[in-house]
């Protein structure tokens, strides 16, 4: 089975998608198209098998920024906010888990992460995980962080965690090289 | 009652404007307080669930910890390292 990550198309059927979980499935397909092809707020890129429509997974991210970094904190650091990557909602299908998609959208998402770093300016992603997630994020290095303003406003309320570009790249390179 | 306002926009969409207002007649003023009622509209179509903030304020402490992974990055976990070589 080969997978492939696209970005979502107006054509795509969203209405048949259940990951089980009721606000992701609500979200994919209410909402997903209208954040992306009407208000150009974030981007849904879905997972399928090749040779079929079949939906078998999708990400949704967002460029966002860290900013009012105290000045005591900055250091050397322009007084810039700091643009990140957000991810704001992965999902499975309910038929394809435990399949590895979540960790090909995954893998998908630090790749786009680091081009956006290259292209863009990016200091890493920011997800808002989901609490049954948790763990999930964390195996890649994922930690928590404590948001006081820009939460998201996903229920049950969701726990921002952070993962640097750095990290990312480091773990591009084989060891000993 | 009406009210004026100023507003900073990029050379191409104020020829946009210009240009529009030209063909159709409208005042501007009308054009652009339809326009900003019809966005404003159009966001609150959308839960304020879905909408995903751009801008983030971290506490001090989560503050100091992102800007010190700036610096000095940790070391990547085994399931990264992994998923990040796999050849596919």
């Amino acid at each position: 089975m080969k997978i492939s990550i696209r970005l979502l198309r107006e054509a795509d059927d969203r209405t048949t998608f259940h990951s089980g979980d009721i606000e992701l499935d609500r979200f994919f397909e209410k909402y997903a198209g209208q954040n992306q092809f009407r208000h150009h707020i974030g981007s849904t890129y879905i997972a399928t098998i090749e040779e079929t429509s079949d939906i078998l997974g999708f990400a949704t991210v967002a460029p966002g920024h860290i900013d009012d970094v105290p000045l005591a904190l900055r250091s050397k650091l322009p007084r810039y906010p700091l643009p990140v990557l957000r991810l704001a909602r992965l999902a499975v299908s309910e038929k394809a888990q435990r399949r590895g998609i979540g960790a090909a959208l995954m893998r998908f998402v630090f790749d786009l992460a680091l081009s956006l770093s290259v292209d863009y300016g990016c200091i890493g992603i920011l997800v808002d995980a989901k609490p049954v997630a948790e763990s999930f994020y964390a195996q890649y290095g994922f930690y928590p962080v404590q948001i006081i303003q820009g939460q998201s406003g996903t229920r049950p309320r969701a726990i921002p965690m952070f993962l640097p570009i750095g990290t990312i790249r480091l773990a591009t390179k084989k060891p000993g090289i | 009652m009406s009210t004026q306002i100023s507003a900073e926009i990029s050379e191409t969409t104020k020829e946009l404007l210009e240009s529009f207002v030209k063909n159709s007649g409208l005042k501007k003023g009308f054009v652009i307080e339809q326009a900003v009622l019809s966005y404003i509209r159009a966001l609150n179509q959308l839960p304020a669930d879905v909408l995903v903030p751009a801008k983030i304020v971290l506490s001090h402490k989560s503050a100091g910890q992102v800007v010190r992974h700036l610096r000095r990055s940790p070391r990547p976990t085994p399931k990264l390292r992994q998923l990040m070589t796999d050849e596919d």
